[in-house]
């Protein structure tokens, strides 16, 4: 074991902190507009996020959006990590429910614009 | 003589294999949440790293592998132990990677540790889901892994530097 500092550290630390940053400052930060749930690589349906709303899945997991947030209210897995993901709005964060095999996303409207939308 | 070596070889790889278990056993037991689910500190990754630095990238592979395997099947679900498995998998080949080219500290071979646990068990779920939903997450995963990594890493150093006359390196 030797104590000495390495300059090739500080180089790993730099490029992961930059892959972070640079992942977080390059996408959109808007709130979503749509829910959509897939189980089993199946689609289950498309909510819309602005409607306050409650979804029962399957009998399996309780979904509830207010006020243009989601959130899991109930699940019967064991673990219940659906629920602690807690209150999410922002396009592309999800909901993933590992033993259900469910996922719920939120998604932008507007797909098909957003490929050509340039600034 | 070769069989003397042997059998004491098998013995610290059965301690550290004990050690692992227990250390997942009580890593269940603090609450340790950073926002994400499953992400946690992964104190078990202690042992895996003293076995890398002491013995090798063979044994510490076996201990790895066992140690999932039990921990798989008595505390957690069968779900639980794949994704352990290749996040373990993964991040201990690239620890071994880092370690072999002897251009980074100790701490650095934790942090990539770390890090390519998170990359493991994210590209098993979105095998698993067939989705790229969970890029999402990257930035916050790679964060968490340098966290974590830090964290393990210096807690591995003090072991290391205490225990590593005790035990001897055979090659």
């Amino acid at each position: 074991m030797n104590n000495r500092t390495y300059k090739y550290d500080i180089l790993v630390i730099s490029i992961i902190f930059i892959i972070i940053i640079s992942i977080l400052s390059l996408r959109t930060h808007d709130n979503g507009k749509l829910v959509k749930i897939t189980i089993c690589h199946e689609e289950y349906g498309i909510y819309d996020l602005s409607k306050n709303q409650t979804i029962n899945i399957l009998n399996e997991n309780i979904l509830i959006i207010e006020n243009n947030e989601i959130y899991m209210h109930q699940a019967t897995c064991p673990d219940h990590t659906c629920i602690k993901q807690g209150h999410i709005s922002a396009t592309g964060a999800s909901i993933i429910c590992l033993p259900h095999q469910l996922i719920v996303e939120v998604i932008d409207g507007e797909e098909d614009e957003q490929d050509v939308k340039v600034y | 003589m070769s069989k003397y070596t042997n059998v004491k070889k098998l013995c610290y790889l059965a301690l550290f294999c004990a050690i692992a278990i227990i250390l997942s056993y009580i890593e269940t037991m603090i609450p340790f949440q950073f926002g994400i689910p499953g992400a946690k500190i992964g104190l078990a990754n202690i042992t895996s790293i003293i076995l890398l630095f002491c013995l090798g990238f063979k044994e510490a592979f076996i201990v790895m592998l066992l140690r999932i395997f039990i921990v798989g099947i008595t505390f957690t679900n069968l779900y639980m132990m794949l994704y352990s498995l290749a996040g373990g998998m993964l991040s201990l080949m690239m620890m071994a990677l880092f370690y072999r080219t002897k251009m980074f500290s100790n701490y650095i071979v934790s942090i990539i540790g770390g890090v390519f646990h998170n990359i493991g068990q994210l590209l098993i779920a979105m095998i698993f889901f067939n989705t790229t939903t969970f890029l999402y997450y990257l930035p916050y995963l790679l964060l968490i892994g340098t966290i974590t990594g830090t964290i393990i890493g210096i807690l591995s150093q003090i072991i290391y530097v205490k225990t590593n006359n005790y035990i001897i390196k055979q090659k």
